[in-house]
Order: C-alpha cells, then sequence, then structure tokens
C-alpha cells in the first residue's frame, strides 16, 4: 500500500470513531425521583359499634405516611428545573370498590440553597389505573409529605387482605 | 519512517475521542418509584336486638262473651340487628332462638321472623318463618353472608311474638314469667 492511500484510509476511520463517540455524549434533563414509606391498615373489629351496623368506611393514614424527593440533573436555569409528578395504582388484590385518595401535605424541603416552588395536589384526588397529574414544581425538593385516605370499605366485602402498587412518576413539562 | 509519523497523530486524535466522551456521559435519573398499600379487613359477626333491653308483657286477653275463647295476645316490638362479615371459605351464619324457663300447662308461645327489611345490604339472611319456642336451640334465620342489617327498629328482621292456648283443660289463671328468650348468630 502506498503512503498517501494509508493517510487517507487512517484518517477515514479516526473520523468514524471521533462521530460514533460524540452522538453519546448527551447530558440527561430527567427529573429523578425518590420515595420512602408504604401503608398497611387493618380495619379495627371496635370499627363497628353495633350490631345492624356497616364499618364507618374512610380510613386516613398519617399526614406523613409517604414521602417523596425529586431532584432535577440539568443545573441549567433553562427551565430545566420544572418537573411534575403523576400517581396511578397497579392492582394486585385490590377490590375498586374502595377507593384511593391521596393528597400532599407539605412542600417538602428544598434540595439546594436555592428557593422551590411547589403548585397542587394539596386537595384529595382519587388515583386509579391510569397515570394523573398530582403536583408540580420547580427545583428540586426533599420530603414531600403524602396522604392517604381509603374510602368505602364495607361489611359486605370478604374479611382477607386486599393489596395494590401506588406509581408515582416524575417527569419533565 | 515516512509512512509511520502518518499514524500515530491519528491515532492519537482517535483516543482522545473517546477519553472526553466518556466525561460527559449520564445514566438518566429513576423517575418512577412505587409502593405497596395493602387494607386488612377481619371477621366481624353481631347481633342485637332493638329497642334495647326492652321486655314484652304478653296478657292473655279476656273474651267479651261467656263461651269465647280466651283472646290472644301477640306483640311485635321488636327487631333483630346483625353484622356479618365473612372470610371467602367460612361458611354462611345463622341466628338461632331459645326459650328459657317453663311456660305453663296447655300454653305456647310462637316466634314469627319477618323477611329483612330497611336500610341493610349485602346477603342477608332467609327466615325461617315461624317456630314454636322451645328450651331447643331452632334456626330462625340462614344463609347470613357479609351484610348489615341497619341499626335500630324498623331495620332487619321484625319479631312476633304470640301467645296461643294450645289446651283449655290444662290453663291455669295465674302469671307466669319472665322467660327469657336468647337469640344466637353463628357459621
Amino acid at each position: 500500500m502506498s503512503v498517501k492511500y494509508a493517510c487517507r484510509f487512517c484518517l477515514s476511520l479516526s473520523l468514524l470513531f471521533a462521530t460514533h463517540v460524540v452522538s453519546y455524549a448527551q447530558p440527561s434533563q430527567q427529573p429523578g425521583l425518590t420515595l420512602s414509606g408504604n401503608w398497611s391498615y387493618t380495619v379495627p373489629a371496635t370499627d363497628v359499634t353495633e350490631a345492624g351496623s356497616d364499618f364507618s368506611g374512610t380510613y386516613t393514614s398519617a399526614a406523613n405516611q409517604v414521602q417523596i424527593g425529586v431532584s432535577n440533573k440539568n443545573n441549567a436555569e433553562k427551565n430545566g428545573y420544572a418537573w411534575r409528578v403523576s400517581a396511578r395504582k397497579m392492582n394486585a388484590t385490590w377490590d375498586n370498590t374502595v377507593a384511593i385518595y391521596i393528597r400532599r401535605t407539605s412542600d417538602g424541603a428544598p434540595a439546594t440553597n436555592r428557593a422551590t416552588t411547589i403548585t397542587d395536589g394539596t386537595v384529595y384526588q382519587q388515583i386509579t389505573d391510569t397515570d394523573q397529574y398530582f403536583f408540580g414544581g420547580y427545583r428540586g425538593s426533599t420530603g414531600i409529605a403524602i396522604q392517604y385516605e381509603l374510602r368505602g370499605v364495607s361489611v359486605v366485602m370478604p374479611a382477607q387482605s386486599y393489596s395494590t402498587t401506588v406509581v408515582y412518576t416524575v417527569t419533565s413539562p | 519512517m515516512k509512512a509511520l509519523l502518518i499514524y500515530i497523530p491519528t491515532l492519537a486524535v482517535t483516543l482522545i475521542g473517546i477519553g472526553i466522551d466518556k466525561t460527559y456521559a449520564q445514566p438518566p435519573g429513576q423517575n418512577t418509584r412505587n409502593h405497596s398499600l395493602t387494607l386488612t379487613i377481619n371477621e366481624v359477626v353481631l347481633v342485637d336486638l332493638e329497642p334495647a333491653g326492652s321486655s314484652i308483657p304478653l296478657v292473655a286477653g279476656t273474651p267479651s262473651e261467656a263461651g269465647a275463647p280466651v283472646l290472644e295476645v301477640s306483640d311485635q316490638s321488636s327487631w333483630l340487628n346483625y353484622t356479618s362479615c365473612l372470610a371467602p371459605m367460612s361458611p354462611a351464619r345463622s341466628v338461632s332462638v331459645q326459650l328459657t324457663g317453663t311456660l305453663p300447662p296447655g300454653v305456647e308461645l310462637q316466634l314469627q321472623v319477618s323477611p329483612s327489611s330497611g336500610a341493610g345490604q349485602g346477603v342477608l339472611g332467609t327466615s325461617a318463618g315461624t317456630v314454636t319456642l322451645s328450651g331447643v336451640a331452632t334456626t330462625v334465620i340462614s344463609c347470613i353472608g357479609g351484610c348489615y342489617t341497619g341499626n335500630g327498629a324498623n331495620n332487619g328482621h321484625r319479631l312476633t311474638y304470640t301467645v296461643l292456648i294450645s289446651n283449655y283443660a290444662a290453663l291455669e289463671g295465674a302469671g307466669y314469667g319472665p322467660f327469657l328468650i336468647s337469640y344466637t348468630i353463628s357459621n
């Protein structure tokens, strides 16, 4: 092979590697989510106060039963800090006559030394099997408190355990 | 030698490009989290009578004409309420009634249990109709599933007690009682 042709081959090969590698170099703008806690509730036998009555039917968790943290990995102030949290449930053995309601009971704390903004989610809303908007914000926050309420529990339901999975998803608007 | 000088810079450019790329590459954040939510319901079984704490005076009526039979007397002021929550494999529940005490000779005490009515929901029980009370427990309501009758009078099953004269020859003019009528709900 002549030196001239060999150089062209090497230059083409280098450009191929450079182009291929540069296509992976994309900084992430995906918000991050953390979660702690869960809820397990047993209806007390004393909830039926007199023969002939049903359960009271509505049960409420602690105000901070679950805590959510939101972070945004994009450090640029170009709408990169805005995020939205949605919620849904995935039934395992749940009875859909019992409705699950959620609400946000705190703003949490800023994740950095910059002020944060959180809106919506403070009024109970029912979660379903479809993702629904819950609350949104600007910049990261930690320890956002979530409270649950079960409605529609009745003695006409079989006496057993029912379970579901509550799923939270954070996205950029 | 001339060919060797050309190859070295090309290789160096390629290596530098790979190094810079690895510095910028970051995986996406975890944007979905989940947790479990569990509700547990235990079995419940309760029965009571309404109005609470009431006793029922039954006084046989005096006929208005000689030769007429003694008037039967009834009372239907009582209601039976119950709450039942069953596990999936548990059998249905029933209510039985039992009389404590000895009735006067020639007298029977009958109980009629009405079908359920009022504010109840679920699988309410089926009435056995009319039974004669005795010291032997007798089923008066069966097939009770997960349900509640509603609380208080005018909910659940109305109870009608009737005193019948079964043998006039054995009658004695005197007061008898009190008698205790017990209701039990069970699987």
